[in-house]
């Protein structure tokens, strides 16, 4: 039944999400061409205003598809779960957990899509010459350098990296369900509510954080000298991400499954 | 024989105020029965407690002798009074999903209907009027082989001429050992086709009878009857 939920929940978002995704690689042609051929050092004014309406409609398409593409998930979870269409999905004979999963994981793979492509895009106008590679490799190491300084960049810690951002996206999406179906839990204001426990749960974790660090600090400060960095690095390092994602998914996804199996009032 | 349906001190507040006040009830299968009782008497939040889509606040409700959950959504066949198709999607493509999620979906039963209707299967579901989405959303309901089929409201949005049409597909396309269970306002138009009713008033159920009592009690159709018992 998962893969059927799967599937359904990838053809009822992919008329939207894919033609959205090729128009950000189209722009990004474009944007591309304009940069390598050269278009701002024209003598020819159509040709500069060209190039420039070329490059601001491509920074917009980026920002809309990345914003738009979050709001989307967020307005399509809660119409099929919450809204009218909760009707059948609800009464389809499936367990919660599989909804749960079959829709988080497809709003994962369609963000992390357009995020790979945004990637893409950023790094194919950046590299002249066509060494995108090489850009991809520095950008990499300027990633690892601001959140795992000190370390060694190899293959299984860009990995691990990789994991990491993919469960990091799987928790904040989570978030979203948990708050749009602690929403619902208010008889009046359900939206509102959503975004107020949003909020709520923000500020929540980022005192988490502010004490995990705080105790680090403390650490640090009374530890050997020699030992010092290795306890500071430990806020940023992929570890700590993947340990405090995982705990936010299950906290989230828990919370969301509660509500949906034994809180459910569709009205 | 395992009821149905079965309730017991079924409850539910709405901000305190009861919407199902203690119902107990007893359905046997193999029946078609009508859930009758004006606007507000807690009709839809009772098949809502049964189709799983609500809690209730007390009590407990049994459906063939299993509370609401993931073995008695294979049982029940649910038309709510809502449309709850997706728009984007054409009606064949709705065929489609009811067949992958329900085993006893019937495709060509489906198909036949529709063609029956002349309601066009490559037709995207926005295209489509409101008493056509609502008829579309029938017959994928009705082309189950359900044990139980719950209908609220099934005749309400759709024109007096198609009421009968309607009927006549419920009545011929389900299997004789299933039940029927039809919520209404509109008692005169399904009067005919009912084995017995239950009035549900306030959140009460105040009557459950067979038809054929009522009227040989009553001396008058169930319409009749009805107008006076929920006279305002």
């Amino acid at each position: 039944m998962l893969g059927k939920l799967m599937k359904y929940e990838l053809k009822a978002t992919w008329k939207l999400l894919i033609p959205a995704n090729l128009f950000m690689v189209l722009m990004s042609i474009l944007a591309y061409m304009t940069v390598q051929l050269s278009f701002f050092d024209s003598d020819n004014y159509v040709v500069v205003m060209t190039g420039i309406i070329v490059i601001m409609t491509y920074i917009l398409s980026m920002f809309v598809i990345a914003v738009g593409t979050m709001i989307y998930l967020i307005y399509r979870f809660y119409k099929s779960v919450y809204g009218d269409e909760g009707y059948l999905l609800h009464t389809l004979p499936v367990d919660k957990h599989n909804i749960i999963i079959a829709k988080a994981v497809i709003s994962a793979l369609w963000v992390s899509l357009s995020s790979i492509l945004m990637y893409l895009s950023i790094i194919l106008i950046m590299s002249t010459r066509l060494n995108v590679l090489k850009t991809m490799r520095r950008s990499f190491e300027t990633y690892m350098e601001l959140v795992d300084s000190g370390r060694q960049v190899g293959g299984f810690t860009v990995f691990m990296t990789l994991i990491t951002l993919f469960i990091a996206l799987l928790a904040r999406i989570l978030k979203i369900t948990a708050c749009i179906s602690l929403g619902q839990l208010s008889s009046n204001h359900k939206v509102l509510s959503a975004f107020g426990f949003y909020y709520g749960i923000y500020f929540v974790q980022r005192f988490f954080t502010f004490i995990y660090y705080m105790i680090l600090m403390l650490v640090a400060e009374t530890s050997d000298e020699r030992y010092q960095l290795s306890f500071l690095t430990l806020g940023t390092s992929w570890e700590f991400t993947l340990i405090s994602s995982l705990i936010y998914c299950v906290v989230f996804y828990v919370l969301t499954w509660y509500i949906m199996d034994k809180k459910l009032n569709l009205e | 024989m395992v009821p149905i349906i079965q309730c017991m001190g079924l409850t539910k507040l709405y901000g305190g105020k009861p919407a199902l006040n203690q119902i107990n009830l007893n359905l046997e299968p193999g029946k078609i029965i009508g859930l009758l009782g004006p606007n507000g008497s807690g009709k839809t939040t009772l098949i809502k407690i049964m189709n799983d889509l609500l809690k209730p606040s007390a009590g407990e409700i049994f459906i063939a002798g299993e509370r609401p959950g993931v073995e008695t959504k294979y049982r029940i066949s649910y038309l709510p009074e809502r449309t709850y198709l997706h728009p984007g999607m054409k009606v064949m493509e709705m065929v489609q999903y009811f067949q992958d999620f329900y085993p006893d979906f019937r495709v060509e039963r489906a198909f036949d209907m529709l063609h029956r209707l002349q309601i066009p299967p490559t037709e995207r579901l926005k295209n489509l009027s409101k008493g056509t989405k609502e008829k579309v959303q029938l017959i994928l309901v009705m082309s189950r082989d359900a044990d139980l089929y719950v209908l609220d409201e099934p005749i309400a949005g759709v024109d007096p001429a198609s009421r009968d049409y309607i009927l006549h597909t419920i009545v011929s396309n389900y299997n004789r050992n299933a039940t029927i269970l039809l919520s209404t306002h509109l008692i005169s138009d399904v009067e005919s086709i009912l084995d017995e009713v239950v009035f549900i008033k306030y959140g009460n159920i105040i009557l459950q009878a067979p038809t054929w009592q009522i009227r040989q009690r009553e001396g008058k159709s169930i319409d009749r009857f009805f107008r006076e018992v929920f006279a305002c």
